[in-house]
């Protein structure tokens, strides 16, 4: 093999996912950049340069902001329970007096919600959600609420209830993941930690919690930016509504582009995503830096 | 051995009292999916006017499996199903055989530009694709793409692999990275050239990552919702995520409920006996994937 050969080897091997991703991420980046600074590209065919008017049309929208309000909501709301519910089942499916059976049933049974796709959870969830589904009719019959309430037709509760669903679908990811994290962690440590004379809070935080740091971050990260851009959740249980009050940036994006036809203003919108997910990139790229 | 597993004891039985209130929630919350799960199972086998006089558990018409022949074939769930067999299997062999020689080069090889590359597909990742949609649209629609089924199918296929190369090389990388490279070096010493080094000697090594990555991708693209909205504007182009939604709309208006649960249970069953038989093979493939 002569040496230009080996030298060119790498970059044959990597060729087609580069070829790709430039056809797929950095093009389109581009041009989406470029669509945002244009006045209503694509339907006039002559569009004009018009600086920065689609972002502050944007971000005076009370709709976009109000869509802002709602994304930071269900993102956190979500990232922390999904956070906690997963940690909270990996330590359960971790310990040692379930025997290797219950285990497997249990990792099966919490692992469904992720098994099931986004339109099967949205119907599954809107027949509960329903003013006669299950859920009211336990609640009236149990005492806690006096009447019926329209869980996701109503402007007060219409966004707790998609972050639920969202919260319901989305935990497996974080078990499955820190589950094997958790086998991945010597038993020398927590044998020595207990002859120490630790106890189980202090192990949890002095040994368990950063022998999974790698692992929790990549995890916080990629929910973050899948949570930001969750759709198809929102988008068949309520639109959006009632009155935009289950409104993200996704939804409004679709909206500005796919319904309105207002492709600058969706350009504009996206843009803005996409800053507010490089800046989580930028932490994430340190972080994965700080580790190596 | 004595002196360890009292230590053991000790621990646990610590953490079981504390997490007892989690006790309570974790047993709500398998019962819930559980009811959950068993009432759609049950529905999709009893009859519509059963399931709304509440009888649907007691199958008073006895066991209706027609319900599933009639969903497969006069509902359309066939045309959906096969649809989506064939996004997933194709981009996921696609997904491998790209992405794996990409991952190899990345851990093993030192070449200019690799750490650029590297943080290239780890901010690739954070890319909303609300963002890029736009713009992929507009191509393929002025390219006359949408109007041919075959052409409509590839494009999909494409894209599914297009988003997905970000997450899978970059778990692939660090299971490579992870593993040993005596055999490498004793490939070498042995004359063996690298593209056989890898394929023969690598790439089997790397199977259980490749395993857990392939059915992560598999579920991702199975589920997959946003994309196939607005690229597959055809009923014989659409997956599941999105056919089933508007047939289980109609299903629920016309009133074929058990129609509905029937063609729900038939989407659920391929990523649930996925995930039954490869659960185990799952954890231990993100364990080399996520450890870094």
């Amino acid at each position: 093999m002569t040496k230009g050969k080996k030298l060119l080897t790498p970059y044959i091997y990597l060729l087609p996912t580069i070829i790709l991703m430039c056809i797929l991420l950095i093009i389109p980046i581009v041009m989406v950049i470029g669509y945002s600074f244009y006045d209503n590209v694509i339907i006039n065919k002559n569009p004009v340069f018009v600086g920065l008017e689609n972002y502050t049309t944007v971000l005076s929208d009370p709709v976009f902001l109000v869509a802002i309000r709602n994304t930071l909501f269900f993102v956190i709301i979500s990232i922390i329970a999904h956070f906690l519910i997963g940690m909270l089942f990996a330590m359960l499916l971790n310990t040692r007096y379930l025997n290797v059976m219950t285990k497997g049933i249990f990792r099966v049974i919490y692992a469904l919600p992720w098994m099931f796709t986004a339109s099967v959870i949205a119907i599954v969830w809107r027949m509960m959600l329903n003013p006669n589904g299950v859920l009211n009719y336990l609640m009236t019959n149990m005492g806690i609420i006096s009447e019926k309430i329209e869980w996701l037709a109503s402007r007060d509760v219409a966004l707790s209830a998609v972050t639920v669903i969202n919260i319901w679908s989305g935990y497996p990811f974080y078990m499955i993941s820190i589950l094997a994290g958790l086998q991945g962690i010597s038993t020398d440590l927590y044998e020595a930690s207990a002859l120490d004379g630790a106890n189980a809070v202090q192990t949890f935080f002095r040994i368990t919690i950063p022998q999974l740091k790698p692992i929790l971050v990549s995890l916080l990260m990629l929910d973050f930016v899948w949570t930001l851009q969750q759709f198809a959740l929102i988008w068949m249980t309520t639109g959006g509504g009632p009155v935009n009050a289950t409104e993200t940036i996704s939804t409004y994006i679709y909206k500005q582009g796919f319904s309105k036809y207002q492709y600058s203003m969706a350009s504009a919108g996206a843009v803005i995503l996409l800053i507010v997910c490089t800046i989580i990139g930028i932490f994430y790229v340190r972080q994965q830096k700080a580790g190596d | 051995m004595a002196k360890e597993d009292k230590v053991k004891t000790k621990w646990n039985l610590k953490k079981e009292l504390r997490l007892a209130p989690g006790y309570v929630v974790i047993i709500l919350w398998v019962l819930f999916t559980l009811i959950l799960l068993g009432w759609i199972l049950a529905a999709s086998l009893s009859t519509t006017a059963d399931i709304f006089a509440g009888k649907a558990l007691e199958f008073p018409t006895g066991l209706h499996f027609e319900n599933y022949t009639k969903a497969w074939g006069d509902g359309g769930v066939a045309t959906f199903f096969m649809n989506s067999l064939l996004y997933s299997l194709v981009s996921c062999a696609l997904l491998v055989v790209i992405c794996a020689p990409a991952a190899y080069v990345l851990a093993r090889f030192t070449f200019m530009g690799n750490k650029i590359i590297q943080t290239g597909f780890v901010s690739a990742m954070g890319v909303p694709i609300t963002m890029i949609v736009l713009p992929l649209f507009c191509v393929v629609a002025n390219m006359g793409i949408l109007n041919n089924i075959t052409a409509s199918k590839v494009t999909l296929i494409f894209l599914y692999v297009g988003i997905n190369i970000p997450y899978t090389t970059i778990f692939l990388l660090t299971f490579f990275a992870n593993l040993s490279r005596t055999y490498e070096e004793a490939a070498a010493i042995d004359g063996c050239p690298p593209t056989r080094t890898f394929w023969k000697i690598m790439f089997p090594m790397a199977q259980s990552g490749i395993i857990t990555v392939t059915i992560f991708n598999f579920i991702n693209i199975w589920n997959e919702y946003f994309l196939s909205l607005i690229f597959a504007n055809n009923d014989a182009l659409r997956p599941v995520a999105v056919g089933l939604y508007g047939m289980l709309q109609s299903m629920q208006y016309t009133g074929n409920w058990a129609g509905m649960f029937a063609a729900v249970m038939i989407v659920f069953l391929p990523t649930f006996i996925l995930y039954l038989f490869l659960s185990e093979k799952i954890i231990g493939g993100v364990t080399g994937g996520i450890k870094g």
